[in-house]
């Protein structure tokens, strides 16, 4: 039997993915500096041999900064992707299977809060909050949580009237029991797509978050701060917005490409038969 | 072929539409095979022709074959040739294979919903195939529409032309969907499974439809089913078919009443008929004669006759060599080693 | 007769909220299930067939009416006590495909109901569940695939060995063979017969197949729109059919030996939606008043 083919653009992502997990691993090992030490180089120095990605305005390497800065993006954005997942899992599975009333008032919740952008909400929250890592993580996780209640309630909805669900029920399983052991098996392949594919989402939340202030605050390396400093000199030293920026921005779509085909690659049905 | 020649209904007359010694091969990266093994047969003017069998024998994309409507890739006509009213429906390019279809053959589908748009109104819909084929002005479509649905036994035709397809039920969209074929004249219909998907009350009346079509138009319909019953009750010749063979080609009351092959005796050993048998509590019904084993996958075809698996008459020849279609009678052809005699 | 039927419903109604009103889809159905008994049912799409085990096997309630089960009212009871009653009652569906769990081993779907209920070792559920898969014509070395891995009529199997672990009293089987090619069905006809014989259990045998219906079942109900339009044995209602409906409905059954003649093109029936039919004289009412 021939293995499925996997498509190129997966295995990018997966490289991509899994050397930008390494290198955020062992950033501070691999880092030429100390990414806090100010006046290591020349100030806004443009890259070259020494400083790749230049320096910033206090003088710092902003290779070291942006390789380091991966721990704390990535971190906030794994942190929070996994609460807001989790809750909002929790929440639409229980929607899909109680009754009419407590469906549709939940449903009614749900999309009010869906009506507003995650990134407001999240702001809302911080404010509310206070600024830091952790309540910038939490208000993250907070602001996703209606969307992925939104999409667990869909694909729960969907498997409830199935007959393998019926049939476990008059087979006596519990409700709690039905939900763990039938539906989340069923569902949980999307959930980690959709997971992955939210997880971009939720470091771009994390950097507007430090770019405006209210997030990691300075002079910690995350990469929305590190856009936030570099703001003030983009004539004079662009590598401070671009470096960063790239960072994002190569992150972002390596955990999309692997999201995307996720599925095909994890589903028992598509496996080869024996 | 031998098998063609040997099951003709009217030697004499010109077929329809003639298929011979055709192979269809799926390929699936290591799990393909032969959909189609080797068929021959014709269809003649004011006949139905059934393809009986299992779901994997083929019978479907044989149909698909003809009116050139293959998935491919996966599915690929590796040999054979199709022709209607003598024209080579292989060598057609599309423009010409558009032509075709509909005007010369025309071909309706277990499920009338999925094959009726359902945004157009069902008189927009039969209009487009006339127009397009037919080139005639706008009075003269919705005319010959209303005539097609009214000759389908629709009470009110100028009603449903304006209804949507949901707004019918299921029979009255299959009466729809063959009025639309009707309505371009065509000799050949196709109906690949025609009335699986509805009520046996409904089913009766699209059987006639059928019936009629052969009886009053002298249309030849190629019906696709796996019911032997619709089979006994609606065709004139059958050819059975297994795992991508003809099996057993023959007139309808031959293949019922003295079936040669195992398998065509298998099937109608299978098959229940109503009949008012007393059940008394407490008893239990008489276990039912079976087909033991499966059809085998497309990918795990055996060399030799597919059938020899589940065959009780299997001899060691039958593991060699896939027997040829053989006359075994007046327009009666098997492909056995040991087929049954009278 | 004395003996307490397995399940006897009065009078049960069942009304769905449609676009046009309310639509009853089982609509005043009173009936009886002995033990070692097969009821067949018969009827269209829309006759309220389906509707009618779905509530019998406790996954839809009733508008109105009584579902008595071995004499206990279900409405009446606590819900701990309708559980365990419940478990009497399983189910084989019609799709071999979506009844099972793509995601688990056919061996635990099959156990589930042994597991869940408790008191036994997983040593013993298993030895249970392979006995189990012999019994149905699997191999017990099936136990630990998945469903992909088996064909339609071997998923049936296990969906039937799944009904039969708990040893209900009662199967209710919603077109069990409609999803099957004719060989395998006579197949999975023969199995549940062959499970009849040996554990005396009831089915409630739902098809649209008259001919399936009428070689299993010892009763026949007739179903026409959410009602009940002729009951009787099996032989009464195949060979000698009282009412209209279920006469158009024989008459429809294609068979050998007769051939249709494309005379005149056939008017459709015009489906009045408000049509009733009396209920005829061997109304399962009638024969529940005779029980009292």
């Amino acid at each position: 039997m021939t293995r499925r083919r996997v498509s190129w653009t997966v295995m990018l992502g997966i490289g991509m993915v899994a050397l930008i997990l390494i290198l955020a691993a062992v950033a501070p090992w691999l880092a030429p500096f100390d990414p806090l030490r100010m006046a290591v180089g020349p100030r806004l120095a443009a890259p070259q041999a020494g400083f790749w990605f230049g320096t910033d305005e206090f003088g710092r390497d902003l290779f070291s900064r942006v390789l380091c800065g991966a721990r704390l993006s990535i971190g906030i954005g794994f942190v929070a992707i996994t609460i807001g997942l989790v809750l909002g899992g929790v929440i639409g599975v229980l929607a899909a299977f109680s009754g009419r009333w407590v469906q549709a008032l939940v449903l009614r919740a749900l999309d009010v809060l869906y009506s507003f952008p995650d990134t407001l909400i999240a702001l809302a929250l911080v404010a509310f909050l206070g600024p830091g890592l952790s309540n910038a993580t939490i208000a993250i996780a907070i602001s996703l949580i209606p969307f992925y209640a939104r999409v667990t309630f869909g694909l729960a909805a969907v498997e409830r009237p199935k007959p393998y669900v019926e049939a476990a029920r008059l087979a006596g399983v519990s409700h709690s029991r039905l939900l763990a052991v039938h539906v989340l098996p069923n569902i949980s392949q999307t959930l980690i797509v959709m997971g992955t594919l939210g997880f971009s989402s939720a470091i771009l939340s994390a950097a507007g978050l430090s770019f405006l202030g209210l997030g990691v605050q300075p002079p910690a390396p995350e990469w929305g701060a590190i856009l936030a400093g570099g703001r003030n000199y983009l004539t004079k030293a662009p590598w401070i917005l671009l470096c960063p920026g790239l960072a994002i921005c190569l992150t972002v779509l390596s955990f999309n490409l692997i999201g995307d085909s996720w599925r095909d690659l994890v589903d028992p049905r598509r496996r080869g038969r024996s | 072929m031998t098998g063609t020649a040997s099951t003709d209904a009217a030697p004499g007359r010109a077929p329809f539409l003639t298929v011979d010694d055709l192979e269809v091969r799926i390929e699936a990266g290591g799990g393909g095979g032969l959909a189609v093994a080797g068929v021959s047969f014709a269809l003649y003017p004011g006949e139905i022709l059934a393809l009986v069998g299992e779901s994997g024998c083929g019978k479907s994309m044989t149909a698909l074959a003809v009116m050139r409507l293959l998935p491919s890739p996966p599915a690929r006509i590796t040999r054979g040739t199709i022709r209607i009213e003598g024209t080579d429906v292989l060598g057609l390019g599309r423009r010409d294979l558009e032509d075709l279809r509909g005007r010369r053959i025309g071909m309706i589908f277990q499920e009338p919903m999925t094959s009726l748009n359902p945004v157009l109104s069902i008189g927009r819909q039969m209009s487009e195939g006339l127009r397009r084929h037919l080139r005639l002005g706008r009075a003269a479509v919705l005319a010959r529409a209303e005539a097609a649905l009214h000759d389908v036994g629709i009470v009110d035709p100028r009603r449903v032309m304006q209804q949507f397809p949901h707004q019918l039920s299921g029979g009255m969209r299959q009466r729809v969907m063959i009025a639309a074929a009707l309505s371009l004249e065509p000799g050949v219909l196709i109906a690949d499974e025609p009335t699986t998907a509805l009520d046996v009350t409904v089913q009766a009346q699209v059987l006639d439809l059928l019936a009629g079509l052969r009886d009053q138009h002298g249309s030849g319909v190629l019906l696709i089913t796996h019911d032997l019953g619709v089979v006994a009750e609606t065709a004139d010749r059958v050819a059975v078919m297994y795992a991508g063979h003809i099996v057993e080609a023959a007139p309808v009351a031959v293949a019922l009443q003295a079936p040669a092959h195992p398998y065509t005796q298998g099937l109608i050993a299978c098959h229940l008929e109503v009949t008012p048998t007393a059940r008394p509590v407490g008893t239990v019904p008489p276990l039912l004669e079976t087909i033991p084993g499966v059809v085998p996958p497309l990918h795990a075809r055996p060399d030799g006759c597919p059938f020899r698996d589940r065959c009780r008459r299997a001899i060691d020849r039958c593991a060699q060599e896939m027997p040829p279609l053989a006359s075994v009678g007046s327009n009666h052809a098997v492909a056995c080693w040991k087929p049954f005699h009278d | 007769m004395t003996e307490t039927p397995l399940v006897a419903l009065h009078d049960v109604q069942r009304h769905f909220p449609g676009p046009g009103g309310v639509v009853r889809a089982v609509n005043g159905v009173s009936l009886t299930i002995g033990r070692g008994q097969t009821v067949g049912v018969v009827g269209e799409s829309g006759s309220g067939k389906s509707t009618l085990g779905r509530i019998i096997v406790g996954l839809d309630d009733p508008t109105a009416g009584r579902v008595v089960m071995a004499g206990h009212d279900l409405a009446a009871m606590p819900a701990r006590a309708r559980r365990t009653l419940r478990r009497d009652v399983q189910m084989v569906f019609q799709d071999p495909y979506s009844s099972l769990n793509p995601r688990m081993t056919v061996g635990r779907q099959v156990g589930e109901s042994l597991l869940v209920q408790g008191g036994l070792t997983r040593a013993q559920i298993a030895e249970r569940v392979a006995g189990l898969f012999d019994q149905v014509g699997l191999r017990p070395a099936q136990m630990a695939s998945y469903p992909h891995e088996f064909s339609g009529g071997q998923r049936q199997r296990i969906a039937i060995a799944r009904a039969v672990a708990p040893r209900p009293h009662l199967i209710v089987a919603d077109e069990p063979v409609s999803a099957l090619d004719v060989s395998v069905q006579a197949q999975i006809l023969n199995l549940l017969v062959d499970i009849q014989r040996k554990s005396a259990l009831s089915y409630l045998f739902i098809a649209h197949d008259i001919a399936v219906v009428a070689h299993v079942s010892h009763v026949i109900l007739v179903m026409h729109r959410g009602v009940v339009v002729e009951y009787g044995q099996t032989h009464e209602v195949m060979g000698d059919a009282q009412h209209p409906y279920s006469q158009a409905l024989l008459a429809a059954v294609p068979r050998f030996g007769r051939r249709r003649r494309g005379g005149a093109v056939p008017e459709p029936r015009v489906a009045a939606p408000r049509e009733r039919f009396e209920w005829c004289v061997r109304s399962p009412t009638h024969a529940y008043r005779v029980e009292i």
